[in-house]
Parts: C-alpha cells; structure tokens; sequence
C-alpha cells in the first residue's frame, strides 16, 4: 500500500512538471518572478506575456493575445499576485492551463532553474545579486545566445543557490557586485567574474563578451534600467544601460568602437539620449514607443525593476563674504549613497550672469549626510543685490557613471563667517571585534569644532569603497574619537595596507567647509577577549592544579 | 574648488500621437507613452441592391460590393517634437517645433527586435507565400505594386491616400509604405512595415479629418481561423530619428 501511494506521488509531482505549454503568462508583481520567467520562456521559445496590471490579465483575453488555440502556462505567485484566482478566470474563458504556484520561501527563479536543466539542458549560470534589479538588465541576450540562465543571489539563498551550482553547472559567471558570502562561496567553483565596479562598464563588458562569442550585427539596445520590457529578452542584441539623464562616457566609447550603426533605445524617455547618440555618432538611431494589437495602440508593457535612485538636495546655497566663497549645503535624504557632481552653479543678479562655479570630480555623499561644498568665487560687489543660484548637478553610483540630473535654483544668502577651526588627526586604529575603524581627531584651534570623518579607496572583499561616520562636536583644545564602520576581514587586509583619511571640519556644525587628508598604515587592534579567556584559562589551570595538589597531600597523609 | 563653465542641456520632447483605420475598436487605456488614439474607424460594406424581375423585361444589373479587407489594417499620425535649452520643469528657451525632417520614418515591427542595421527590401510574393494570403485580391502582391528608394535600400512600396488642403484627393501620394525584412530567407515575423513622414503642413490625412505626418499599412492574419482578422499580431512601433 505504502508502494502505492509512494508511486501515485511521484506520478503526481512527475505530472505537475510535465510542461506542453506554448504560451507563459506570468501573474506576479515582483520583478525576479517576470525576469526569470520571461528569461525561461524565451529559452524554450515559449510565447510570454507577464501582467502589468490588474487589468491586463483581462485584456489578453479579450484581446485574444492569450487564445484557446493555446496550452498556458501560467506561473502564479501566491505571496505577491497581481490578479487572485486568475487561473480559474483564465480556465472560466475556455484556455487550457497548467499552473506554476511559487511564494517567497519557495523562488521562482531557482524552480525554474531547475525545470531547464531538465528541459534545456542549461549547464552554464550567471550569478547576479538581486538587490538593484537595474543590474541583471544586460544579460538577457548573453544568456539566450549562451543558453544560460541567471541566477538571483542573495543573503537568505545563496546557500541554495551554491547546493543547486554543485549540482548543476558546468559554467558560472558572476556578474556585478555580490555579497562576500556569495563570493567567497563561489570561490571553489573555477567562476569567472565580471566585475569593473561600474554597473554601466559591467554592461559594457558584457555586450563585448557577447559580440566576441556570438559576432557583431552592429546593432544594440539601449535602456534606462527601471523596467523589464520583453524587447530586453531579445537574441539578436546586447543591451546597454542608458540610466535616466547623463548618457555615460562608457557607453559612447562602445558605440564607437565597435562601430554600431543601429540603436534602439527603449521608451520615449531617452529621447533626449537618442538625439545626442544620432549626433555624436551618426548611427542610426530607432525609439521603440508603443505596441498596435487587435487595432489598439497600447503603451509598451513596462515592469518596474528596482534602479538606482538617489534622494539629493540642495538645502541652501550662501556666500560667505569673509572667505570669498560660496557654500552649496547637499543633503542625501535617501537611503542610497550616491556620488554628486555640481556640473554648474550659474550666478544670477537677475538675467546678468555674474560667473559659474563647479566641481572638477564627483564626490561622494552617504546616505542621510550632510556636505558643504565650497568655490571662490568674488561676488562682493553684488551683496547687496538678490543673486541666484541656478544649479546643474549630476548624481550616479560611481565616479565614472553620474547619469542622473538634479536642477535647482536657489536665493543666495550673504553670511559672514569666519572660520579658523583647525584640528590634526592623532590616530587611525581599525578594530578587528568591532569592526570599525577608530579615528581619534584633536581639535587644534580655539573654539569647538564640528567634523565628520570618512575613509576613501578601501578594497572590502575585492570591491572598492567608501566609508564614512557620524558628525561629532569636538570641545575646545579636546579629542575625539570618531567610530566609522568597516567591514573588513582579515584577508582584506593586505589589499589595504595604508588608509585614507578624509576630515571635513568647520566652526559651524551646518558648514564643514574645510577639510583635512592623510594616509596611515593599517593598524588593527586585536581584541582585548582573546587575552582575557587566555587569563581565565590560566586561572582554572592553577586552580585545578592547586586543588590535586591539596588532595594528593590528603592522601599522603 | 576650481571655477567651471557651466553645461546647457537639450531636452527633446517627443509627441506621437497615431490614429488606426480599418478595424473596429472600443476605446482603450493608454498610459506610459505619450501618444494617443485619435480615432479608430473601418470602412462600410455594402452588397449592390436587388430588383424583383418583371415579366417580359429583361433587367440590366449593376453589381457594386465593397468588402473591408481582412488582411491590412492602417495606422496614420503625426509626429511633433520640441527642443529646448533648460532642464526638468524649467526651460530657459524653447525653440520652435522641431521639423518633421528630424523624423525619418515609423516603423511597425511583429517580432520583438528587427535588425535595422541589416534591413533590406522584402519581396511581396515571398511575402504573401510566409504570411498565407497566397493569391487573394487584397495580398502584398496587390497591396506593394510600386519599388522606391526608402531607408537606404530599393523596396516594394504602397502608397496612400492623402488629400489636399480643398479636400481633394491628391494625385502625388507622398505618403507611403516600404515593405522590409532583416533575414535573405525570412520568417513570418522578420518583416517590417516602413511608414514615411512628411515635412508638411498642408498635407490632410486619407478621409480629411486632420493634418498628417505619415499614414501606413500594416498586415494582419487570422490565425485562430475565425475568419475576422483579429489582431493576433502584435506590432511594436519604433520612431527613426535623424
């Protein structure tokens, strides 16, 4: 009997597995679950639609995109649909279906992996963590050409994922930024990683594999990174992320050097970037806009994936009639770092330009932080008079890619500030238990001081970064220590032999308009508890000894 | 800090906006692009009227039928475009629309991408034979009856109806459609049809309701057999800028 049942389960899983599909439709509304099922469809050369709507669901029926010609296979999630009891409605208009239920615990993206294996045979992986979906957006058509499948890694499965790429793959990529874990897991595997530290120069490198294996139709899409469209799961060209305003340098290189002639820029957002890449390259250039079905014309099916999407303001811009400078106050409200680049803060005395002033380089701007940027720049003659402040300022997540634009006009405020704060940093000291860094700063001038520390260039598990602290009050003639959170292991250590210390400090806790750099060798304070078990161990050890001791002496007596 | 000349931006504004002819629709949601339905509309069909005969005549019949054809649909718009010198919501200077020559041409593709890079002219019978409209009246053996020089390479044309600023039909039909594949042996769906825009601004659409910048035809099929030319195929606009 327990044979039997045994047997009708397997049946019944077998059979559950048994896909004559010809049609996918995907109900969900997380991005991973569209992005993987798309990616599965298109490898099976399956006809996909994915829901973008409550309505949509409806709309393919009625507008016969789904028909009863078809087998669907429809792949429903039940923590995050987006219609309820679609396939009952799907059933309802007469369609054939075969039912996919998938929830959060229990991931779309690894099942599907594991149907392809069976299917397709897939042997060949990309590993891309899953965080900015933006990311995963270029390697669609590597993975098509390749018949590959992408993998989302992330904090609560890559131990599945590592259990399942044992088992499984031949051939793994890991693509972009992940995880130490992810990494360090990955390392046994013979994995090659892609891995520039800019996520557009991470596409770029990808597009370049993909014309180097599979040739160049001189031909690529372009994207700004903020939805899924199926025009990205395309086998015929590499797909490029554009981001939202700043056409980054990375992807102009490409276009001219791999001489492309065609390009295809996805939504009428990057107009603007497709005018520019038709001027300065004089490829041809095409805006793919809407979809006409059954006489409709429809907007393109757009899923929104998770991009990159700093939160800067400029909180005030004064000039500082002592120092002769003018004082840009930025705020991160976001919870995203991002570099910030003030291209041009144009002065105005109504449409009299009195000059412009900018950053040379980006820098960079932590999430919730508080920067003040300073430029010379002599308005005295004009104090008396409303000056504006017309700013440009490009925002992005790397020096090399400030593809987002932030425009402000601000009143300038006149001040008149001096500052003679001084201070000298006395020691930098990472420690090793609690992992961050311990800067003690002594304040050298007068009169309290405000400062905020970061540290520039450290190498964290092979990824280049920057950390920064809170801002802290330092008394008169007074140290303080400032604590700066780091994670780094012992075998980053060696990549990080010297420090870069980076004090913006001022008189005003709103204007840290000054700034101190130094280098220092790495010193890591070793915990204090290693020694004190050491000593407690010890203490046993002569108490124990102490004790035989006593009760040899008992017998002997 | 170093002083620094600032930037200007240019901001291009695309506006489409498409009205399709020849296929009864309802009215639809249109988010997330800016284009629109104008209208929608299809033709009548009308059968010749019938006489009851009389004895001892004999009647000469005049037979006139009009069928909506099953196997085209068309789609007609414009194309607008403004440049501006200034950034998100503030604009320093607006210059004048930006002239339709910046618009090459609209494209309706079926398949997903299209090869423009490799574009070449399709031939209508092969056309015909991957689409199954085989030897019927209203095929693209019908439909592209003349070759022209578009988008760089010499291709089956169809031209359009336009009418003049009278309302008058016009003889010289500028407006027109190239057929184009991105395969030597192509599949149902690497066909793309090629609408021209004009740079004109007298220039009325095929029934004189409005101004157009560029009126095409696209092919429909009927693969669930029902016999109505449903809209089975999808079709992804692309606007070529130059």
């Amino acid at each position: 009997m327990r044979g039997k049942l045994f047997l009708f389960l397997v049946l019944l899983i077998l059979t559950s597995f048994v896909v004559s599909a010809e049609h996918v439709v995907i109900n969900s509304k997380d991005w991973k679950d569209v992005y993987s099922g798309t990616l599965y469809s298109v490898l099976n050369n399956f006809k996909v639609n994915y829901l973008v709507s409550e309505t949509d669901g409806v709309s393919l029926v009625n507008m016969k995109v789904v028909d009863k010609n078809e087998k669907v296979l429809l792949l429903s999630s039940d923590s995050d649909p987006l219609i309820y009891g679609y396939n009952n409605f799907l059933n309802s208009a007469g369609i054939e279906t075969e039912e996919v239920s998938f929830s959060r615990l229990d991931s779309l993206n690894l099942k599907l992996a594991e149907r392809l294996v069976e299917e397709k045979q897939i042997s060949t992986f990309i590993v891309v963590d899953s965080s900015l979906g933006y990311y995963s957006l270029t390697l669609p058509y590597y993975a098509i050409q390749k018949n590959a499948y992408v993998l989302f890694a992330e904090e609560d499965n890559f131990e599945e994922i590592v259990e399942f790429l044992e088992k499984n793959a031949l051939e793994i990529i890991v693509f972009g930024r992940v995880d130490r874990e992810v990494k360090d897991a990955l390392k046994d595997f013979n994995a090659e990683f892609i891995n520039t530290g800019d996520v557009y120069a991470d596409g770029i490198e990808i597009a370049k594999k993909s014309l180097e294996e599979f040739g160049n139709n001189k031909q690529v899409v372009l994207t700004t990174g903020e939805f899924i469209e199926l025009g990205l799961f395309n086998s015929e060209f590499p797909v490029l992320l554009a981001g939202t305003g700043n056409l980054p340098a990375v992807v102009f290189d490409f276009l001219k050097s791999e001489d492309i002639r065609s390009v295809v820029v996805i939504g009428s957002e990057l107009a603007n970037s497709a005018m520019r890449i038709r001027e300065t390259t004089g490829a041809n250039v095409f805006i793919k806009y809407g979809k006409g079905i059954n006489g409709q014309l429809l907007a393109l099916d757009f899923f929104p994936v998770p991009s990159f999407d700093p939160k800067v303001r400029i909180n005030e811009v004064r000039y500082n009639t002592i120092t002769k400078e003018l004082e840009v106050v930025y705020e991160n409200f976001g919870d995203v770092f991002s570099f910030v680049q003030g291209i041009s803060h144009d002065l105005l005395v109504g449409e009299k330009s009195l000059g412009a002033v900018g950053d040379e380089e980006a820098f960079y701007l932590d999430a919730n932080e508080i920067i003040t940027q300073t430029y010379d720049i002599d308005l005295l003659n004009f104090v008396n008079e409303e000056i504006y402040a017309k700013s440009n300022v490009l925002l992005g997540s790397s020096f090399g890619s400030l593809t987002k634009l932030l425009t402000a006009e601000n009143l300038v405020e006149i001040v008149a500030f001096g500052d003679d704060s001084q201070i000298g940093i006395e020691s930098v000291i990472f420690n090793k238990r609690s992992k961050r860094f311990e800067v003690v700063i002594k304040n050298l001038g007068e009169n309290e001081v405000y400062a905020d520390v970061e540290i520039n260039n450290l190498i964290i598990a092979g990824e280049k970064e920057i950390v920064s602290g809170d801002q802290s009050k330092i008394s008169r003639k007074g140290t303080h220590t400032f604590f700066v959170k780091a994670l780094l292991e012992e075998e980053d250590y060696q990549e990080n032999p010297t420090i870069h210390v980076k004090v913006r400090y001022g008189s005003r806790a709103d204007a840290l308009i000054k700034s101190l750099e130094e280098e220092f060798d790495l010193v890591v304070k070793s915990s204090n508890l290693k020694w004190v078990l050491v000593l407690i161990v010890l203490v046993i050890l002569f108490l124990l000894m102490k004790k035989i001791k006593e009760k040899k002496r008992r017998r002997v007596r | 800090m170093v002083n620094f000349i600032g930037k200007s931006f240019l901001v291009l504004v695309v506006i489409l906006s498409i009205a399709q002819f020849a296929l009864a629709v309802d009215s639809t949601t249109i988010s997330n692009a800016t284009f629109s339905i104008v209208s929608s509309l299809r033709a009548g069909e009308t059968a010749g009227t019938t006489n009851a005969p009389d004895a001892g005549n004999i009647t000469k019949l005049g037979v006139d039928i009009t069928v909506n054809t099953k196997r085209w649909a068309g789609y007609i718009g414009n194309v607008t475009g403004s440049m501006k010198l200034g950034s998100g919501s503030s604009d320093l200077f607006v210059f004048n629309a930006l002239s339709q020559d910046r618009f090459k041409g609209v494209f309706a593709v079926v398949a997903q991408s299209f090869n423009f890079a490799g574009a070449i002219a399709a031939d209508e019978k092969v056309f015909d034979t991957k689409w199954g409209f085989g030897a019927a009246a209203d095929n693209a053996s019908q439909v592209f009856r003349e070759t022209a020089s578009r988008f760089g390479v010499t291709a089956p044309i169809a031209r359009m109806n336009t009418r003049n600023t009278e309302g008058n039909v016009t003889n010289n039909r500028t407006l027109d459609t190239a057929l184009l594949m991105d395969s030597a042996a192509p599949s149902q769906t690497d066909y793309a049809f090629a609408g021209s825009i004009a740079n004109s601004t007298v220039l009325r659409s095929y029934d004189n309701l409005s101004i157009v910048d560029f009126e095409m035809i696209v092919a429909t099929n009927d693969s669930d057999g029902d016999g109505d030319p449903d809209g089975d195929t999808t079709y992804y606009f692309y606007l070529q800028i130059t």
